[in-house]
């Protein structure tokens, strides 16, 4: 029996007074992977921005309701920390560079502030470094890296990798990535991918946010959704997705 | 406002136990008080005093500290740190020296002592144009006397702590700190002002360094004044051949702080490292001025300043760093960067780079901006909430003058003023 744990029902969104998202309705299982596929300016994004409370897009209706504790909660109503308190995370397209802030020490404080909601004991800095350097040999990512200031000076892969890090100590139950297979190199979108893979349970769930199939060879999605004009044209199973490889998303339906 | 005469109470209060000072000493004070006399007192008309107005001190009738000290340990313990050379003053005055002892070649008295047993010469006071360190020039009384010999590396801080108590209430400070590094000598001096009280004093202080070849001297300045203070000092330092001279100012206290500090290096390949830090709140004027000559060629200075404002508190950094045409290969680099919080604050900054030599890389940079709400939105998306990330992003705004600090100690300066600020 399927449990769900993202419920959108009827999504219209807009920013600077351009709708982007249309009557948009999805529904996102526990234990299940979701590809959401489209090309460029069919409201991708503002999908993931709107889920994780970016105020720049604007919700003129529908509901989103997010199910976790027993609880099923008004995500919309949220603000954006009490969403990720709650259990979501995203993973940003361009992830925001911050000098002077390790990586570490931002990373402690998320991994803490959850652990306060959830009840649980905050690590101190040498058992969170532990905890940081055991996810990070999940990713091949160095040891020095996860020192240095929050993505500031990072390459575009290693800003993806670090986004998946974060994704991999924070555990959250839903993880919506957007895009985080652009700008790596095949074999980083191996390892990402494959570590993405490695943090599935029954319990969480993946919104895979993307251009490519390429990803999707080594994370199987039970559903793929093609958006066009901020609307889902068409779903299906990871069949879907190779078909748009070869036909592109004009004839996906 | 108040005139010149106005203050002669505490002046001649000041002159008066100078009498039996060395003849060449009291010819000094007596020059500077004909032109501090002579002299109107800064506006916001004066390019110098532009941000900054003098006026409402001007306004108070400053008295003498007068009576005995009450200070107890406990009212600066927090400030000390394992291993230094503490030097005490209450309200101006040194009462105790405690801590590790001093190595040969190292010479530490109070300036009062270094008068009496004549170790402080002429040459090593120069007159101010300053019209509140004019007065300093004045009214000095006590400060520290610090000579470290050729060679000689003092390998822990000499900690000077000035510490104002209700009994300064009302009253005018001056105190003047001199020290002589010379060749290859190094020197770390933590320079502490601590109030605790919140009445309303003037506390003006100078401190001369002299840097000999090869020569090393680190200085931390801490101000923390109480809430009611007037703060005016000024940091001047001499830098001979190769020498090395670094100065982390945090300022932090006081309801009006000013600190000039003045460096000139004087011959070849000499390194300055400028560090200030400035946390506004409240109606606080905290004002940081510098200037850096350079007077030979492959000099080099780093100048970082960061500064974080909120409430309705001003900040400013005035800084010129000056290349002549003799001073070829200069390497000269000034940033400032501040944060404003809400909508009341404000920074003034004046940078300022005057390049008249040819084969130089020098440049400067100046930003002031709110926390950019991405970066809020970030670290919100992570679960901290506003308040906790705003901690981090100031944090991270000022970190870098945290890294690598000369003195090590002065990092629980950083980390406490920081967190006091930002609670």
């Amino acid at each position: 029996m399927p449990q769900p744990l993202l419920k959108i029902t009827d999504l219209q969104a807009r920013v600077d007074g351009h709708t982007v998202l249309r009557d948009l309705s999805l529904t996102v299982n526990k234990g299940e992977v979701h590809a959401i596929m489209g090309p460029n300016g069919s409201g991708k994004s503002t999908l993931a921005g709107v889920l994780a409370g970016n105020s720049a897009y604007e919700v003129v209706k529908g509901q989103v309701a997010y199910h976790t504790a027993g609880k099923t909660l008004d995500l919309l109503a949220l603000d954006v920390d009490a969403r990720a308190l709650a259990g979501m995370f995203l993973a940003f397209q361009y992830p925001t560079e911050i000098a002077g802030l390790s990586n570490a020490v931002f990373l402690r404080s998320a991994y803490n502030a959850i652990c306060s909601e959830q009840g649980r004991v905050p690590l101190d800095t040498l058992d969170f470094d532990d905890l940081l350097q055991e996810k990070a040999r999940l990713l091949q990512m160095d040891k020095g890296f996860i020192y240095r200031p929050l993505n500031a000076g990072f390459s575009g892969g290693e800003k993806k990798r670090n986004e998946i890090l974060q994704m991999a100590v924070l555990a959250p139950q839903l993880a919506i990535l957007d895009e985080i297979d652009s700008g790596l190199d095949i074999d980083a979108v191996q390892i990402v991918a494959k570590t993405i893979d490695s943090l599935r349970t029954e319990h969480n769930a993946i919104v895979l946010i993307t251009h490519y199939h390429r990803i999707l060879n080594f994370i199987t999605p039970q559903h793929v959704h093609i958006l066009q004009q901020g609307r889902i044209v068409a779903s299906g199973g990871s069949d879907l997705a190779r078909r748009i490889e070869d036909t592109g998303y004009e004839n996906s339906h | 406002m108040k005139t010149a005469t106005d203050h002669a109470s505490f002046i001649a209060l000041a002159l008066a136990r100078t009498q039996n000072e060395p003849l060449w000493l009291q010819n000094f004070r007596r020059s500077a008080h004909r032109r501090w006399q002579a002299m109107s007192p800064p506006t916001l008309r004066s390019e110098a005093y532009r941000y900054t107005n003098i006026k409402p001190l001007l306004a108070e009738e400053w008295g003498a500290v007068s009576g005995k000290s009450k200070l107890a340990q406990a009212d600066y313990a927090a400030l000390r740190g394992e291993g230094e050379y503490c030097c005490v003053f209450a309200d101006g005055e040194l009462v105790s020296t405690q801590g590790a002892s001093l190595p040969q070649g190292v010479q530490c008295l109070s300036l009062r002592q270094a008068i009496r047993s004549g170790a402080l010469a002429e040459r090593q006071l120069q007159a101010s144009e300053d019209y509140l360190q004019l007065l300093n020039d004045i009214c000095f009384y006590d400060g520290i006397y610090v000579q470290v010999d050729t060679g000689v590396k003092l390998e822990f801080p000499l900690h000077l702590i000035f510490v104002n108590s209700k009994r300064a209430a009302h009253s005018a400070l001056f105190s003047r700190n001199v020290i002589d590094v010379a060749s290859d000598a190094k020197l770390q001096v933590i320079e502490s002002h601590y109030g605790i009280t919140t009445d309303s004093y003037l506390s003006v202080t100078r401190t001369v360094i002299n840097i000999g070849v090869r020569g090393e001297c680190a200085v931390a300045k801490f101000q923390h004044e109480g809430r009611g203070a007037y703060h005016f000092s000024a940091i001047e330092g001499q830098q001979q051949q190769a020498s090395r001279f670094s100065l982390l100012n945090i300022s932090y206290g006081g309801q009006l702080a000013r600190l000039d500090s003045n460096i000139e290096q004087l011959a070849k390949g000499a390194h300055c490292d400028f560090r200030t830090l400035y946390l506004g709140k409240g109606q606080q004027v905290l004002d940081n001025c510098s200037q850096i000559k350079h007077l030979d060629v492959e000099g080099t200075t780093q100048q970082r300043v960061r500064g974080i404002v909120r409430d309705r508190a001003r900040g400013i950094f005035a800084g010129n760093i000056s290349v002549p045409r003799q001073a070829q290969r200069t390497n000269a680099e000034q940033l400032t960067k501040n944060l404003l919080f809400g909508k009341e604050c404000a920074v003034y900054i004046k940078p300022q780079l005057q390049i008249e030599a040819d084969d130089v890389q020098c440049s400067h940079g100046a930003t002031s901006s709110r926390i950019a709400n991405a970066d809020l939105y970030y670290l919100a998306t992570r679960g901290i909430d506003p308040n906790t990330a705003a901690q981090l992003l100031c944090r991270a705004h000022v970190e870098e003058l945290a890294q690598d600090l000369p003195i090590a100690s002065a990092q629980r300066f950083f980390n406490t003023v920081l967190a006091d600020f930002l609670s």
